[in-house]
């Protein structure tokens, strides 16, 4: 809902589309005027790490429990992001100004949200449509960086309408500094260096629309979001800097109809839905286009009963792909049929959600199935259980399509999860915690090799157990008039490869931590905000031989916010990122990260997402 | 509580491991063998062959020189009950002798020799008291100055190994795993020192002695082009960083070099010495990079060696640039220097005269890279002792992207070919004279289909790897003649086999 506040309670920690996962909700509200995008929001969730292969505006995959960004589904409103091309979806790619919730679906969520999702899911969901409410943001910050995005709901009819418009850009040219004898154990001082070729753009249109028909609802939502960035490549050729670049454009059309079935209790819905995605990349290698488009059809029933509410589904959708190194026009079906139901016993004591799923992936079929629980025992204290298994399809780029020096491998088998995880939460007046383990296996990971002096092919060569604790704990202000709060969460991650060649057997997962700590502390006492964050990255593996070791690295990010008018509020807002200008991050030793930026917003609103008084 | 039971077992649980091993090799107690040849896991996990035994297609069959008698593998060159012959036993205050490739039953060991249970050996050359009584070397290898060593180490990539063979490239041991491919070795002191490269880029300190471990140090990047060792240290190129590398023989690395240039991916190859200085073959990606040679001064390597980095190894006193000195290469094309040898104080490097060309990935799909052969290959002969002059050798029609170089008394042997472009540069040998006032080119050896990489002599013989496969090709280096590839490294895990590199066993 447009201008709602901060996400409390068990909402929190519930995702619409399985209430018994583990999942946390991140309110992009909590975070206004602090310049964070998809990546930097769900990484204040546990069991989610970033990969960041250069920040402003590059790519940025997620993983969650350990899964490579393959294995991550990311929804935008619900519609699976990921194309028949195969690859983890940019979570730049999402400009920033739409963002009303992230909901980060922790654990094996094929039987709910669909194959792919063998780590998890981040569902990006936009905001309502809410006449009356409006609102406007401008940020400008380190490196050329620029912002600013507007939107606007409106009753039309017996319905609503939201516009929203967005855009950003930068430089990228940030500083960094750079070892030039990495090795050495004397090494002369390092050098300070400039990130070339890493500007990036990026804008977009977002409507949405609700509307009563008779006795059914219609949403509908339209999204257009193009970008370009430039692509530094190796920081050791700094003298030879890079003129790779790419460009990408989306384009989504949605729309639902739900209305209530001919008996009680009974709803139904459909869906359409239609995306076309582009991708034109100038590397010196040679160009590489590509065009994805794909259309679905999604039928539901849901009808509540005595002990619940059990929900029917079906869907259809084929995807195309054109491309350099496509003959002609690639096509893949999707079908699927999926049921579960969400049983509620001993007054809602319990609640048993088992589901599942079955899909046919192009030539691939598979079955996933969840079954998921949750039991409030005693006060404030609940517990949730769940366990399942899911499949991901290979794509069409792994299966047949080769691109530059990688080779395709029609022999691919598809990658599968089977896990489960239980926590225990704790609600006690404004203070939600929660204590999880979780352990996944991951079978026939597909991993890219080298087949040849100068070409790689993807195999199904390798196998991991992932397994850890995450702990989370919020609270709603507290303390008036100081209204501080207080957020955390705590992953630890032991990853284990199960299957691979002699030397990886037993090591841990590359660029998995094994600790990760988020800490938030805030206080709106007035018309001001503060806030401070620590983002602690453990020590991790650049590499599966477990040999090369990024450091542990601490970011610490403060900002402040004032309120300069109630009604309708205007805040101005300060942010510095990485504080203590930590450098210790990167992607692998070739991809420096930046280091402290600062950034000022100002955003005038209907209302004030920060919700102070 | 029931779903909470199996999700806590799931926690506890401790996964069977699998590995993935090359093809044809099989997984025995977490290590890749391969069953037709393992005299450990001859035809089976676990079944190891006698003493006396090699492992031949999965079976345990008597070693080359051991005859069978009464179907038992027996030594007659020691064996005193078989001593000569089959049945032919010596007394019992006898020992068996074999002397000058005589065998006969003798009263005391010759001078020379030691007795070992009731045989008379030679301890610096019995492959089997080899050193001491009853210290056996491993079928394949040879006893050479009281210690077992194989003839011949081979690098191979895709399997990421290191491997002993025989002078005929027959196997001679245990393998030594490296942490990636090996792309380049040398050996020295009882060690052959492997430069990693992709996925991650480490030097491997793998003792000949297999009672010792192996020593792996991780450095930064992904591609290490060449090894050697100079004055007691070991000097590694590393091309994804632009540097070179100093390590001491353990392993640890107490100095790193930056090369011209660095900024601009200079991508140091091969490198040779001469007196005090060093030449290094910086290869570049393209225009605007590289083309040329970094002249280092190591007159402080023995006292960096000493006080273990505490004084700097080296500096860089100077570069040639190779694309400004005519005829290196023919427009469009560049130089890329990739190897460098020294012989009679002349400092002789390849340069492989590349143009960018064009490589179709499918319909509609390509990408570029400098890979084709814009006319001969060259050779560029640096001068030291005239200050530094550069003279330009045309190699010829036969020579198309020269690679690897060795010398051989007189003869400077060179690597000819293009993966890519096979047709107009097809695998080859050639043979440069160095004996006269200036280089006179021979006549090729074509050893097409396979590209040369790599070369070594070792007996006078030449060893050299195919690029394209995982094959070593023997040849003669004086009567000219060249047999047929053995195939010596496996076929990796991804359907690839490549012997990057052949290096002298002793």
């Amino acid at each position: 809902m447009v201008g709602e506040s901060v996400v409390t309670g068990q909402a929190r920690h519930r995702a619409a589309g399985d209430p018994t996962a583990s999942a946390t909700v991140i309110s992009a509200d909590d975070f206004a005027g602090e310049a964070k995008g998809v990546a930097e929001l769900v990484s204040t969730a546990p069991g989610v790490a970033v990969d960041d292969y250069g920040g402003l505006g590059q790519l940025a995959t997620a993983s969650i429990r350990g899964a490579n960004a393959n294995g991550v589904l990311v929804l935008l409103d619900g519609i699976a992001l990921q194309t028949a091309f195969g690859g983890g979806v940019d979570l730049s790619s999402i400009p920033r100004g739409w963002i009303d919730r992230i909901e980060v679906v922790r654990g094996v969520e094929g039987a709910h949200y669909g194959t792919g999702s063998l780590g998890g899911v981040l569902n990006v969901v936009t905001a309502r449509p809410l006449d009356g409410r409006w609102s406007a943001e401008a940020t400008a910050g380190s490196f050329g960086s620029f912002a600013g995005s507007a939107e606007l709901g409106r009753a039309i009819g017996d319905g609503t309408l939201l516009l929203a418009v967005g855009g950003e850009r930068t430089d990228g040219d940030f500083p960094y500094l750079w070892q030039w004898a990495p090795d050495d154990p004397n090494p002369p001082p390092p050098t300070e260096e400039t990130r070339r070729n890493n500007g990036a753009w990026r804008a977009g249109f977002l409507a949405k629309a609700s509307a009563p028909i008779g006795n059914a609802a219609l949403d509908a939502v339209a999204l257009l979001s193009a970008g370009r960035r430039e692509l530094p490549g190796s920081a050791w050729a700094i003298a030879t800097a890079s003129t790779d670049r790419q460009a990408d454009g989306r384009a989504l059309l949605a729309a639902r109809l739900a209305a209530p079935g001919p008996a009680e209790g009974l709803r139904l819905a459909g869906q359409v839905a239609g995306r076309v995605e582009w991708l034109d990349a100038r590397l010196s290698l040679g160009p590489l286009e590509a065009r994805f488009g794909a259309l679905s059809l999604a039928a539901e029933a849901t009808q509540e009963h005595r002990g619940g509410r059990l929900r029917l589904a079906a869907a259809a959708e084929l995807d195309a792909a054109r491309g350099d190194g496509v003959s002609g026009t690639l096509t893949r079906w999707r079908l699927s049929a999926s049921a579960g139901d969400d049983l509620r016993i001993a007054g809602d004591r319990l609640r048993l959600a088992p589901a599942v799923r079955a899909d046919r992936d192009g030539p691939f079929d598979g079955l996933s199935a969840k079954l998921g629980a949750s039991w409030r025992i005693a006060g404030p204290v609940s517990l949730r259980a769940s366990a399942g298994r899911t499949f991901r399809a290979p794509s069409e780029q792994e299966l047949h399509i080769p691109q530059g020096t990688v080779v395709p491998n029609p022999a691919l088998r598809p990658e599968v999860g089977l896990g489960g995880d239980a926590a225990v939460l704790i609600e006690r007046g404004p203070v939600l915690a929660s204590l999880g383990a979780h352990a996944t296996v991951y079978d026939d990971l597909i991993y890219y090799q080298r087949v040849s002096l100068g070409r790689f092919q993807p195999f199904n060569a390798a196998g991991a157990l992932v397994r850890g604790l995450e702990v989370e704990a919020a609270t709603a202000p507290l303390l008036k008039p100081a209204n501080l709060s207080l957020q955390g969460s705590w992953t630890l991650l032991d990853t284990e490869i199960l299957r691979g060649v002699e030397g990886t057997l037993g090591n841990e997962l590359p660029h998995r931590a094994r600790h990760r700590l988020y800490g938030r502390l805030a206080a709106a006492p007035g018309p001001v905000e503060l806030h401070a964050e620590a983002h602690v990255v453990g020590a991790h593996w650049d590499d599966d031989r477990n040999r090369d070791e990024v450091p542990a690295a601490t970011l610490l990010n403060a900002g402040a916010s004032v309120r300069l008018r109630r009604a309708p509020s205007i805040r101005l807002s300060a942010e510095v990122k990485n504080l203590a200008d930590d450098r210790t991050l990167r992607f692998d030793y070739a991809t420096p990260l930046p280091g402290r930026s600062v950034w000022f917003t100002v955003a005038a609103d209907s209302q004030d997402p920060k919700g102070t008084p | 509580m029931k779903t909470l039971l199996p999700i806590a077992l799931l926690l506890l649980l401790a996964c069977d491991r699998q590995l993935v091993c090359p093809q044809g090799e099989a997984d025995c107690d977490g290590r890749c063998v391969d069953l037709m040849t393992d005299p450990r896991n001859c035809g089976a996990c676990g079944a190891a062959v006698g003493l006396l035994e090699v492992c031949a297609a999965a079976t345990a069959t008597c070693a080359p020189g051991i005859a069978s008698c009464d179907a038992t593998c027996t030594d007659t060159a020691r064996d005193p009950d078989n001593c000569g012959d089959c049945g032919v036993p010596c007394l019992a205050e006898q020992y068996c002798t074999t002397e000058g490739g005589t065998t006969g039953c003798t009263d005391a060991c010759p001078a020379g020799f030691t007795p070992c249970d009731r045989a008379c050996v030679d301890p610096l050359a019995d492959r089997f008291n080899c050193g001491a009584c009853g210290v056996a070397c491993a079928p394949g290898q040879a006893c050479r100055d009281g210690a077992c060593r194989a003839d011949l180490q081979v690098a191979c990539y895709a399997t990421t190994e290191v491997v002993p063979v025989t002078a005929d490239l027959a196997w001679a041991g245990d393998s030594r795993v490296t942490p990636s491919g090996p792309t380049s070795i040398a050996l020295h002191g009882g060690a052959v020192y492997a430069a990693n490269g992709y996925p991650s880029a480490s030097v491997s300190v793998l003792p000949l002695d297999p009672a010792l471990p192996s020593v792996h140090q991780s450095v930064t990047g992904d591609d290490l082009q060449h090894v050697a060792v100079l004055d007691g240290l070991v000097l590694v190129s590393n091309a994804s960083v632009g540097s070179l590398l100093f390590l001491t023989p353990a392993g640890d690395v107490i100095d790193e070099l930056a090369m011209p240039d660095q900024a601009s991916y200079p991508n140091p190859h091969g490198f040779a010495f001469v007196g005090s200085s060093a030449y290094v073959a910086l290869y570049g990606s393209g225009e605007g990079n590289g083309q040329s040679m970094a002249k280092l001064d190591l007159s402080t390597l023995a006292a960096c060696a000493a006080d273990g980095g505490a004084t700097s190894c080296g500096s860089v006193v100077g570069e040639l640039d190779l694309a400004a000195v005519a005829g290196t290469s023919d427009a469009p094309g560049l130089p890329f220097p990739s190897a460098v040898v020294e012989a009679g104080g002349r400092i002789y490097v390849t340069l492989a005269n590349l143009k960018e060309a064009s490589f179709s990935c499918g319909d509609a799909c390509s990408y570029t890279a400098w890979a084709e052969p814009a006319g001969h290959g060259r050779l560029a002969v640096i001068d030291p002792a005239a200050a530094d002059a550069v003279s330009v050798v045309d190699l010829g029609a036969g020579c198309g992207n020269p690679g690897a170089l060795a010398v051989d008394g007189t003869t400077l042997w060179v690597s000819c070919g293009s993966w890519s472009f096979p047709a107009t540069a097809p695998g080859a040998l050639l043979p440069v004279d160095l004996s006269g006032a200036s280089p006179a080119v021979g006549t090729p050896l074509d050893v097409s289909p396979a590209i040369p990489g790599r070369l070594a002599f070792c007996g006078g013989v030449g060893y050299a790897t195919d690029q394209a496969s995982g094959a070593v090709i023997r040849f003669d280096p004086e009567a000219r003649t060249v047999e047929d590839p053995v195939e010596v490294c496996p076929m990796g895990p991804w359907g690839f086999a490549w012997a990057s590199d052949v290096a002298c066993g002793h």
